[in-house]
């Protein structure tokens, strides 16, 4: 395949990535979706991912977590529980997943880190679902906007790009990543902050620096 | 200039639903100028007496009516004319009422109220607009003569001085009280304001000697047949045995206990129980001629003395009904709804009878209701207490 | 990155990814134009009514509504609430209830984890267990009846909304009484007539146009009226305010009887007349003995209104059957009042006009049927009850009660009952023996002792065996007493159901817990002024509902659609049908005395002003004509003895008011040496109860190293090495709590104070765990007032305290359920 060619679909391949990472914190795995984590093409997909430096420790914290929570009765409801313990909770328990969290001086909700994803939301000419009704700097709508932005530069990465990852995203990630640590329970959605902290990360680092050739 | 008006509205084959401007606009441009003229010529003439009693369905009816009343004639030989009351005295007003009553003319001339039975079917809408007039401008044409600043609270009846003075107080709407100052009150008065009207459905009529009725609300007693002395008040929900009719009064005798500490002028329903039966005057409680006393009782509970008397009175004849069941359901939809806006009202036999006054009176405040209706519903709180049922 | 890492990735992404990738969270929108600041909208609250600047969709800034004269600091907590971390977002459930429902470990609640459900489970599974209760047992075991403070509105009313969705179901046990006014309510129909806690007193006007003298007694009114009971309007202070300075003028003299130097007494640079707590009946007593001994009393007054003061009497001059006479000199070693100043306040009083306030703390303690009895009968015998600033009120702290009413009729509300009583789904109301109403304070006792009959009020109560409850904003794990109890109390309950907008301690408790939305994120409308009757005031909804939060209307239309039964419940009318419904209805309640716009314009311009009212005198009516209007006693006149009362044969409260030595008291009472300290638990001065506690900035502003201050002696402080500052662990035999030492000299030695509505948060679920935050009702004892109200208790509470070293444990409380273990 030509460089240009590989170049093509990879925006889509980046695009993917942010857009299965925002599905992965915008609700709980249902017993179907679960199923294809622990034993379909979920695992797979995980597996081989952890095949890349830089994703795997995320990766196999991940696999490991599914391991253990395959032995259970409700293996589904488990997990439910821990993402309801890391993220749906207040910042001292857990890890809330809204940039105001870890990124103004309260720690509270709704800050000014969410009022610039509103303002930048309104000036794309776009909304959050009805149904999702969370704070416009919920991680999750983060990643789906990224998603979009990439999907619509295309290979011509953008200044406006670059400046969301870093400003946007890479400036809570890590902290986000770390606070999900002090929950104790199965491990696979602190391995998912990781992995997420370590994809911006190196997905950063990649747009900014020139394409080095083979 | 009358004859002139009525040729020409009988000229217009189709009445206008507003009749206001629309008979200003319809027919041609002559018609229009004459009309125009003629109406506001018109409008002075129709603001005479003279002009409304030329329609037979006013004269055989309400002015005939207005003749028996107080308002026609009186000590000091002030009256009403038709305008005074029914015509607003605020221009604006003037205008909207003239075009509603050209309604009621035009329904005179096609028939609608031509004969005393289709006038007494109306009665009751043709009221209530007034009602309503008077109670959006707060009565402004009764006030124009009558003026709370200028009472004499004093001359008054006692039962008078208290409504009065809280009337008063407030600048409350005269009408509110006084429909059928001057003219008959609708048979059904279904359209009456509020609980006033509610309470007066439930009572019947066509009463009979040796009878027990209960009254539907607190109604004025009087010492003789004539009705002129004032002799106490019976409250809602009492029971009397009717012992004479003569026309519009009739002699009443209550059954009764009352505590002798004090002028005992207040009548209980039973033995040691404060469910009130009304009160009497001072002179009333204290006299021989309309009271007959039976036997004196301690009770234990409160140390109290009390004594059994029977009360022979008049009052007008009307407000009671046969069926004490009626008022409490009636009493029991008011507790329902009007008391548990915020918690969840008590069950009747939460309390016993003699706790029930301290426990509603707290709550009035809290909630609209008008002094009838407040001692109906504290009466049937009372008779439906743990002291007469299973308490719960 | 590399070209081969890249390949890499691509490939995988493009085998395994795509199902993986779940909906998009974006839609295309209108940009919106840009509104340049925000909108300004009305609202109101218990703390008062203001403008709120909602832009982009975030309500920026409050501030008080142009007719409130006298607004509340507490309006800065407002946008704390809305944006609280500790907002419950979701519906969640309880993990282990999730799985094993009925039958779950109830020893995990407040130690467990919670799962997210939709709203469509989580409604689902409230109506099954509605279900099985009615099924499995019957209405005896299902109690949905405790009310709270709840939030403004009167369409909203979570009580309300709540009683009849399930009252529309089937049948379940109620409740009666407060915990506001439990003992006062239920002994002053014996001797004034009414509760008298909850009615309209003497107009402000009248007493500092009339009263020479006036008592304070246990009530601090600056602090108690920044809130009221609907949308509050701070009248009062006006007044207040006129009264400080006929005090400097000396026009007036104030004094304030209480243990403590409270806001009041500060603000109005007043008396204090100092006295051991919980002693104020013998205080009473010997004032009682004074006037009677003097011949100060009015004798004439008493034989024309009052009932019983020679059966009373003997108790007072020690010709009663405990043969104690009761002296000042015999007071003054109970209550720590001097006799000679005993005598003298006796005789200031007698010698003016006095007007009588009482607070409601006082009767929050064990007896605490007496003081308010006994504070009647002092007012009888100077025998100006009835008089324009003489007599005694009980409530003039409370919800502009004293600011004259307009007369104007309030809004009514979404209704209570169903409108079809017998036509419940479950038409079984056989409460098998069991009562089918319960004194508010008891329900701990019939989860732990089903079956055990009590009295109360003269009655006799099987308290019913609770398998199932139900609360809709209300916060029991606040105002319930003695936390440890109610730890085991819920071990028993198979199923319980909590509907609020905050991870309150009774959520964190509860098995399924339902998100509302606060008061400001739907539309209403509410009373301003509660007793004064100020106006109505416009609820524009400020911001939609947060998060996957709805309004109660909503959540129990919900229920009632499982059960089929959703066009009853609501008439068929939606939110602002219901919102016109009510204004139209008080239009026409008003016809004739108030004029009101139309409905539009109504919403338009946020209020209707209704002005002010005329001054009115508290029992004057009772005192021109004692017959036609007597008082709602069962004699109709003031009830010095009781011979209802007696007839029940309480020991705890007899025919008359009485001095009863309390089961732990400080200042030499039972228990003060092992416990020295009498622990005040009184209302909050920047909360509302509980409401505001989990505003994290607001908090800030009195948390003491991010705990509840606890309020001490200087002397007793030093004693243990305390300054202030420090954490403080305080404790008695039925919990323990950490705080945070605030040293005052508004306290004497052997007092401190920690303000209820402080958020519980113990380490574990485990029975005594220490709570984190400083909830004094982990100390406070549970046990009724006495066999006739068996109300709350609250202020019988002795503890001791010590400096807490060591590494002290988080605070718990905020930010919704955790797993401790």
């Amino acid at each position: 395949m030509s460089e240009m060619q590989q170049a093509d679909n990879w925006h889509e391949t980046r695009a993917s990535l942010y857009w299965w990472l925002a599905t992965l914190f915008t609700k709980e795995l249902d017993k179907d979706e679960f199923k294809r984590y622990s034993s379909g093409e979920g695992r797979d997909f995980i597996q081989q991912l952890a095949a890349d430096d830089e994703l795997q420790t995320g990766a196999l914290a991940m696999l490991s977590a599914l391991s253990k929570l395959t032995v259970l009765q409700y293996p589904e409801l488990e997990l439910a529980a821990d993402f309801s313990q890391i993220f749906l909770t207040d910042k001292k328990a857990g890890a809330p997943p809204y940039a105001s969290v870890y990124r103004s001086e309260s720690g509270l909700m709704m800050q000014q880190p969410h009022q610039d994803m509103v303002n930048l939301l309104q000036q794309q000419g776009l909304a959050v679902t009805k149904d999702f009704n969370e704070p416009a700097d919920h991680i999750a709508i983060q990643l789906d906007y990224i998603g979009n932005v990439i999907m619509r530069d295309a290979e011509q990465v953008s200044p406006e790009q670059i400046d969301f990852i870093e400003q946007q995203l890479l400036s809570w990630v890590p902290e986000f990543a770390t606070a999900s640590h002090k929950v104790t329970n199965s491990g696979f959605y602190q391995g998912a902050c990781d992995l997420l902290a370590q994809f911006i990360k190196a997905d950063l680092a990649d747009i900014k620096a020139p394409v080095a050739s083979v | 200039m009358k004859q002139l008006i009525k040729k020409f509205w009988r000229t217009f084959s189709t009445p206008s639903v507003h009749l206001s401007f629309g008979l200003l606009t319809m027919g041609g441009f002559i018609a229009g100028i004459i009309f125009w003229g003629g109406f506001n010529t018109a409008l002075e003439v129709t603001n005479t007496e003279e002009f409304c009693i030329g329609c037979h369905e006013m004269s055989d009816n309400v002015y005939v009516e207005l003749q028996e009343t107080v308002h026609w004639q009186n000590r000091s030989g002030v009256r009403a004319t038709c305008p005074d009351c029914h015509v607003p005295h605020n221009w604006t007003d003037k205008m909207a009422r003239k075009m509603q009553a050209s309604k009621e003319v035009w329904g005179a001339i096609f028939g609608t109220i031509d004969t005393r039975e289709k006038f007494l079917a109306k009665r009751g809408e043709l009221a209530q607009h007034e009602w309503d007039r008077l109670t959006a401008n707060n009565s402004l044409e009764c006030k124009n003569c009558h003026n709370y600043d200028s009472m004499d609270f004093s001359i008054m009846s006692e039962r008078a001085q208290v409504q009065m003075k809280m009337a008063a107080e407030r600048d409350q709407s005269c009408i509110d009280c006084h429909k059928g100052i001057a003219h008959h009150l609708p048979e059904n008065m279904n359209s009456g304001e509020g609980m006033l009207g509610k309470l007066e459905e439930m009572a019947t009529s066509g009463y009979q000697t040796g009878q027990a009725y209960y009254s539907v609300r607190q109604l004025p007693l009087f010492e003789d047949q004539g009705l002129s002395t004032e002799a106490g008040q019976l409250n809602a929900a009492t029971k009397v045995k009717v012992l004479a009719i003569e026309g519009n009064a009739i002699q009443v005798e209550i059954d009764a206990w009352r505590k002798t500490k004090g002028f005992g002028r207040v009548l209980f329903e039973d033995f040691a129980m404060n469910i009130n039966d009304g009160y009497l005057t001072k002179e009333v409680a204290q006299s021989d001629q309309f009271m007959t006393q039976g036997e004196s009782k301690t009770d234990d509970l409160t140390g109290l003395p009390w004594q059994k008397v029977n009360v022979t009175l008049w009052m007008r004849n009307g407000s009671l009904t046969d069926s004490r069941d009626t008022l409490w359901t009636f009493a029991k939809s008011t507790y329902d709804s009007s008391c548990s806006v915020c918690h969840t009202q008590p069950a009747e036999a939460h309390f016993d009878t003699n706790t029930w006054p301290g426990m509603f009176n707290g709550m009035l405040s809290f909630v609209n209701l008008d002094g009838d209706t407040q001692a109906l519903v504290l009466k049937y709180l009372q008779k439906h207490s743990s002291d007469f049922s299973d308490a719960h | 990155m590399s070209i081969s890492r890249r390949s890499f990735l691509k490939g995988i992404v493009a085998t395994s990814a795509a199902t993986l990738v779940g909906p998009g969270l974006l839609n295309v929108a209108k940009a919106a134009t840009a509104d340049s600041a925000g909108q300004w909208k009305v609202s109101g609250s218990h703390w008062g009514a203001f403008r709120a600047r909602v832009y982009a969709g975030k309500v920026q800034e409050i501030k008080p509504f142009e007719a409130d004269k006298y607004p509340t600091e507490m309006l800065n907590g407002i946008k704390g609430i809305i944006y609280s971390p500790s907002r419950i977002r979701y519906p969640m459930v309880r993990y282990d209830w999730y799985l094993k429902r009925h039958k779950s470990d109830t020893t995990l609640r407040g130690d467990n984890r919670f799962i997210r459900v939709t709203w469509d489970e989580a409604i689902d599974l409230f109506y099954q267990e509605l279900e099985r209760v009615q099924t499995q047992y019957g209405p005896w075991a299902l109690h949905a009846g405790q009310t709270g403070w709840r939030q403004t509105g009167q369409v909203h009313s979570c009580g309300n909304h709540m009683e009849r969705a399930i009252s529309m179901h089937g049948y379940s046990v109620k409740k009666v009484g407060d915990y506001s006014t439990g003992a006062g309510q239920t002994i002053m129909p014996y001797v004034l007539g009414t509760t008298e806690v909850y009615a309209q007193g003497t107009s402000w006007p009248l007493i500092l146009e009339n009263s020479k003298t006036i008592i304070l007694w246990a009530n601090d009114p600056v602090k108690n009226l920044q809130v009221g009971w609907n949308c509050e309007t701070h009248e009062s202070f006006a007044f207040l305010e006129q009264l400080k300075a006929k005090v400097a003028n000396k026009e007036i003299r104030v004094i304030s009887v209480d243990p403590v130097k409270t806001k009041t007494q500060n603000y109005l640079d007043c008396e204090h007349k100092y006295i051991n707590p919980q002693t104020d009946v013998p205080f009473m007593l010997a004032i009682a003995h004074t006037l009677y001994k003097e011949k100060l009393y009015d004798k004439k007054f008493l034989d024309t209104y009052a009932l019983g003061f020679e059966d009373f009497i003997p108790y007072v001059t020690g010709e009663g059957k405990d043969k104690v006479e009761k002296t000042p000199e015999w007071a003054e070693a109970i209550c720590g009042v001097k006799a000679d100043e005993i005598r003298d306040f006796a005789r200031l009083m007698a010698k003016h006009r006095t007007q009588m306030l009482f607070g409601w703390a006082i009767q929050r303690q064990q007896h605490g049927e007496q003081p308010y009895w006994m504070g009647a009968v002092v007012a009888a015998m100077l025998g100006q009850i009835g008089l324009p600033g003489g007599g005694i009120s009980y409530a003039h702290h409370y919800s502009s009660i004293g600011v004259p009413s307009t007369g104007a009729a309030g809004p009514g509300a979404f209704p209570r009952n169903p409108d079809k009583p017998d036509d419940r789904i479950h038409k079984n109301n056989d409460f098998k023996g069991y009562s089918s109403t319960i004194p508010v304070a008891r329900w701990v006792d019939a989860i732990i002792e089903p079956g055990k009959v009590i009295n109360a009020n003269g009655a006799k109560i099987t308290l019913p065996d609770i398998k199932m409850m139900v609360f809709s904003g209300c916060n029991p794990w606040h105002h319930h007493q003695d936390r440890n109890r109610m730890k085991q109390a819920f071990h028993k309950l198979e199923t319980v159901v909590a509907v609020d907008f905050t991870w309150t301690a009774t959520c964190r408790f509860s098995d399924i817990v339902l998100p509302a939305c606060t008061q400001w994120e739907r539309n209403d409308i509410d009373l301003y002024g509660s007793y004064s009757g100020r106006g109505i005031i416009a609820m524009q909804k400020l911001v939609d509902p947060l998060y996957q939060s709805k309004t109660d209307f909503e959540i129990f239309t919900m229920l009632a659609r499982r059960f089929g039964k959703e066009k009853e419940y609501t008439q068929g009318k939606g939110e602002m049908a219901w919102v016109k419904e009510l204004y139209d209805g008080c239009v026409a309640a008003n016809k004739g005395k108030f004029e009101m716009p139309d409905f539009a314009k109504f919403w338009q311009d946020g209020w209707v002003d209704f002005g002010t009212g005329p001054n009115w005198t508290r029992q004057a009516d009772f005192r021109k004509d004692p017959e036609i209007n007597a008082l709602g006693t069962p004699s109709g006149f003031i009830e010095i003895f009781s011979r209802k009362i007696d007839r029940y044969g309480y020991e705890d409260c007899q025919g008359h008011p009485m001095w009863f030595e309390k089961a732990e008291r400080s200042h030499g009472g039972p228990g003060s040496d092992k416990h020295p300290i009498w622990l005040q638990s009184c209302h909050p001065n920047k909360r509302l109860h509980s409401q505001m506690c989990d505003s994290e900035e607001f908090r800030a502003t009195y948390a003491v190293q991010g705990r509840e201050p606890i309020y001490i002696n200087a002397g007793d402080a030093k004693a243990r090495g305390i300054n202030d500052g420090d954490l403080v662990r305080v404790y008695n035999d039925r919990g323990q709590l950490l705080a945070g030492a605030v040293i005052s000299e508004n306290f004497p030695p052997g007092v401190a104070r920690i303000e209820e509505g402080a958020w519980y948060g113990p380490t574990d679920n485990t029975i005594g765990a220490i709570d984190t935050y400083g909830d004094p009702n982990t100390l406070t004892l549970d046990k009724g007032s006495s066999q006739l109200a068996q109300a709350t208790s609250a202020n019988t509470c002795i503890v001791n305290y010590e400096k807490f070293t060591g590494e002290a444990p988080a605070v718990t409380s905020f930010g919704g359920p955790k797993e401790m273990a």
